[in-house]
């Protein structure tokens, strides 16, 4: 046993005394073992990792209780001195954003040798020779010219690279990865999780990996361990936690999933309400309020961790779960009906749209044009759902604003409702302003803090209908019951609710006015999988009640899929593909698609292999000639370098730009490909 | 509709009692003692003779610089006047002058630091490369060539000391709205068609608050120090009763022999900084929801 952990509990002084974030955990990690914690935000797996370091005495923390026994030493035991010799070079540590977790101001060659010199009294120069060796081996290319780059010179996949090159530096026996593609695009997201298998077996160290996602677990780890509010609540081996799950919160969190082969048409399961705050812990086992098998003895007494042989669970009725247990069998709910294909006509006509913006840093700078959304057109439906998606950099979000004129487009023409809608006068620009709304990604930052949600809820009814008083107080009420809000809350700040709350009151001041069309823009991606599904849900139902149209902007495949009637999918400013969404999954045309689809981690199925796209996302102010993916695309050829194409209907309503798309044929063996070289 | 929105939004993130610990909070404490010696200044500020033992124009040769004694709490000074009487009647100049200069400047400043902030470009260009060129010159500086050019009056000393302050406050508005522009919550208020100004008032403003509130704080302090300063260089207003700065000034020449004369109005001055400083915090604080607990 390499790392063995009893009976911890970590406390956090604050000025309402004593918060618990971690309690009476206990796991362990043999030597080469890759074990994921996996928990929502909240549940203190973070903080888990930090104490194991003895890093969360510089946050405020305190290990209050508990035994981390590593090989024979007792890290709690130890001082912050004698600890920070086995921190970088006996358990390493690499954090969500690599951008945070350098420094900006150093060469990353210089601080990947500063861990040798420090911990292995390594000479400069052997020092750098090993620096130029580890990034050679975490698939930087080009090695010693980088070595003396800065981290701004580089992708965050990249940085992300060099932090796991730096953490490697010492052949640490443990590695501890908290988050580390959370802050990355999928594809990105598939290189390095395949870089840290890789790893593994090259240095034999075991992998302590921390997240969200449990289709990532499901396909790196050998054993799970699930958390919720502070305590471990279930522990298995990863195939037997992912095909019969003990813990009603584990298959509760294993439903929640949005698989790719869900049924598109009917509303998600989740669990109802969201995970309890550290100072508000219920009594008894901490997930009954949200449990749907709880019982009296759930309330008043809480289960301890079990031993049922191959797993362990925390839970008193976890013999009376039901036996059949599937993961697809997620939803028998409503059917949501599908739209007469015949009545819809176009709300949003966007033609040749492009915007440019011209960056110079000095005065004798030359200037450079970054083009973040580049000669687009396509049309939204009424009443559809449009999906838009594409790895970060790829000009969606600048596309969403400039629908709804928080930005200037620099070239092109929209329509909405078959008027032109740029350049109108003021009285006209307050109408569509009423006409179209949007829903942000980050629910926190999206309000004022120092405003009550039912103000927030009722600004844009002050804007454009003058409601005032106790008229306003029951419209933004009702607005409020509608959205699952309780209407009590009207007088709530924002930070007094959860992050999914607050995304339902983004949602509630959306609808206030009635409009016809919402840009959703990364809604739902700041959420937690279990309310993820509430909210999408939510959409869902309020798009059939209210008959809204959807722009639906997302990165992760398998939302977006779910909610969208078609698809148009963007790389480097441009539309690369657009089509019918079950068409897009099923015959995939474009290669960019394809590997799209391919990267997303699928929980069904471990497979300990990921099929990735090669390379990043080229920089919008350098983009390659002729087609832009030509430079990471498998297909390419001559003509891809030099000849640009242009977006042409290829079957019934499956636009694609490409020089070679995929057959259905073609796309199969491709996938099959990609896996062989992986 | 039937709802089931407790549920399904979950509970809220209610706080319960049981941590709310009572216990010995200096803060607290401190804040207490802030109000008191404010009440205490306003007092004096209001009625002046009911507090002070003498009168401030009575002159005693008999005490001349006497030390701190029971007859004379804060001593006497150069002309035999009881100090702590002069103190009191000086408070009214004092504490209107740092006020109102902080009032004025504070609201000057703030008013440029918005729109040099929010609507960017020329505008931003313009007001602040004024401001750059106010910020080279040092405050007191600048207010000396002010109330020099404006002649001495009350109210030319509370605008030349309220003028030097302005490039402060315009600089850190400035910065603060050009963070807050940016975030969601702003555009947000665009997408639903709010008007610039507005957006301004109810948004930008409210979360500039804080700052505003802890500068102002310290610009009392300073204020009262800057018009002490003029009144040292006899660009002051001379009246009958002398304010706090200039008592400060006068002292001076003395402070090898008769400490007291100089050390009170320093020490009133000090508290009452301290004072404002402390109330400015707590205000803030309760100004900010994040604090609020339901």
């Amino acid at each position: 046993m390499l790392l063995d952990v009893k009976d911890l509990s970590v406390g956090f002084k604050t000025e309402y005394g004593l918060l618990n974030a971690v309690n009476e955990v206990e796991m362990h990690i043999d030597k080469g073992e890759f074990v994921a914690l996996v928990g929502e935000s909240g549940s203190g797996k973070t903080i888990t990792s930090l104490s194991l370091m003895r890093l969360i005495e510089f946050n405020n923390g305190k290990i209050t209780s508990g035994k981390i026994t590593f090989q024979d030493q007792q890290l709690e035991k130890l001082s912050q001195r004698q600890m920070s010799e086995f921190r970088g070079s006996r358990i390493a540590m690499i954090f969500q954003d690599p951008m945070n977790a350098l420094d900006p101001v150093y060469p990353i060659g210089q601080q990947i040798a500063e861990v040798l010199i420090k911990h292995k009294n390594m000479p400069k120069k052997k020092a750098d020779q090993q620096a130029i060796e580890l990034l050679g081996k975490v698939g930087i290319p080009d090695p010693k010219t980088r070595l003396k780059q800065y981290p701004y010179e580089f992708s965050g996949g990249m940085l992300q690279r060099v932090v796991i090159a730096m953490a490697l530096a010492c052949k640490p026996e443990l590695l501890i990865a908290d988050e580390p593609t959370t802050a990355l695009d999928v594809t990105t997201q598939a290189q390095i999780l395949s870089l840290l298998l890789q790893l593994r077996e090259e240095f034999g160290m075991a992998i302590l990996l921390i997240t969200h996602d449990l289709g990532v677990a499901a396909q790196l780890a050998d054993r799970v361990v699930v958390m919720y509010s502070a305590k471990v609540v279930e522990e298995a081996v990863a195939e037997k936690l992912f095909q019969s799950p003990s813990h009603p919160y584990t298959r509760g969190l294993l439903k929640s999933i949005i698989s790719l082969d869900s049924e598109r048409k009917t509303s998600l399961f989740s669990i109802d309400g969201s995970i309890p705050a550290l100072d508000n812990i219920p009594s008894g086992c901490r997930f009954h309020p949200r449990c749907e098998y709880a019982t009296e003895l759930c309330k008043s007494k809480e289960p301890p961790l079990a031993d049922k042989g191959d797993s362990r669970v925390a839970c008193w009725h976890t013999d009376k779960l039901p036996e059949e247990w599937k993961l697809e069998a997620a939803s028998t709910l409503e059917k949501l009906e599908e739209p007469d294909e015949e009545k819809r006509s176009a709300l949003i006509e966007v033609e040749n749209l492009s915007k440019h913006f011209s960056l110079k840093k000095g005065i004798f700078d030359k200037k450079q044009v970054l083009q973040a959304v580049d000669n687009v057109s396509f049309s939204i439906r009424r009443g559809e759902t449009f999906g838009l998606v594409g790895e970060s950099g790829s000009g969606k979000s600048t596309l969403g604003r400039m629908l709804l004129q928080l930005e200037p487009p620099t070239a092109g023409e929209i329509r909405f409702e078959g008027k032109k809608i740029i350049n109108v006068n003021a009285d006209e620009k307050k109408k569509l302003k009423a006409n179209m709304q949007m829903i942000f990604q980050d629910p926190s930052g999206s309000m004022d803090p120092k405003w009550k949600i039912g103000n927030v809820i009722a600004e844009p009814l002050t804007v454009h209908r003058n409601l005032k008083g106790d008229e306003k107080r029951t419209y933004v009420k009702e607005l409020m019951q509608m959205v699952g809000l309780n209407p009590d809350w009207y007088n709530r700040y924002p930070n007094q609710l959860s992050g999914g709350q607050k995304q339902r009151v983004a949602i509630a001041r959306a609808i206030a006015l009635d409009p016809a069309f919402i840009l959703a823009d990364e809604a739902v991606s700041a959420l937690d999988v279990s309310v993820q599904s509430q909210v999408i849900n939510l959409l869902q139902d309020l798009q059939k009640k209210l008959g809204l149209t959807y722009l639906f902007i997302g990165h992760g495949m398998n939302v977006v899929r779910h909610i969208s009637d078609r698809i148009g999918v963007m790389y480097l400013g441009q539309l690369v593909e657009i089509a019918q969404t079950d068409e897009l999954f099923r015959n995939p045309k474009h290669h960019y698609t394809k590997s799209l689809i391919n990267a997303i981690p699928n929980p069904a199925e471990k497979k300990n292999t990921f099929s990735q796209v090669k390379g990043s996302i080229p920089s919008p102010t350098k983009p390659p000639s002729g087609c832009k993916f030509h430079t990471r695309c498998p297909a390419a050829t001559k003509i891809c370098k030099t000849a640009k194409p242009s977006l042409e209907e290829d079957t019934d309503g499956h636009y694609v730009a490409c020089h070679h798309p995929l057959t259905a044929q073609a796309a199969l063996e491709s996938k099959e490909e990609m896996e062989v070289q992986t | 509709m039937n709802t089931v929105y407790s549920k399904a939004a979950g509970e809220p993130l209610k706080k319960s009692k049981s941590i709310h610990l009572k216990r010995f909070n200096l803060s607290s404490v401190s804040f207490s003692l802030s109000l008191i010696m404010i009440l205490v200044l306003i007092l004096c500020a209001l009625f002046p003779g009911v507090i002070a033992p003498y009168s401030p124009f009575q002159m005693n040769q008999a005490v001349v610089m006497s030390p701190p004694s029971f007859t004379h709490v804060f001593g006497t000074d150069q002309f035999g006047r009881d100090m702590f009487s002069l103190i009191v009647y000086g408070t009214r100049q004092s504490l209107m002058m740092g006020l109102l200069a902080v009032l004025l400047g504070g609201f000057t400043g703030t008013v440029i630091g918005l729109l040099a902030g929010y609507f960017g470009g020329i505008i931003d260009t313009i007001f602040m490369r004024l401001t750059d060129i106010l910020l080279t010159i040092p405050n007191i500086l600048l207010a000396i060539a002010i109330s020099a050019a404006l002649g001495p009056s009350l109210l030319n000393i509370i605008v030349a000391v309220s003028f030097s302050a302005v490039p402060n406050y315009a600089r850190v508005i400035r910065g603060q709205v050009i963070a807050i522009k940016s975030r969601p919550y702003i555009d947000a208020s665009k997408t639903i068609g709010m008007p610039r100004m507005k957006i301004i008032m109810r948004h930008v403003l409210p979360n500039c608050s804080s700052q505003i509130i802890v500068m102002a704080a310290l610009g009392i302090g300073t204020s009262i120090l800057i018009s002490t300063g003029l009144s040292f260089l006899g660009l002051g207003v001379i009246k009958e009763i002398p304010d706090w700065g200039y008592l400060l000034s006068q002292g001076r020449s003395y402070i090898t022999i008769a400490w007291w004369i100089v050390t009170f109005p320093g020490l009133v001055i000090t508290l009452l900084v301290i004072a404002v400083n402390i109330l400015g915090d707590e205000l803030r604080d309760r100004l900010d929801p994040k604090r609020t607990r339901a």
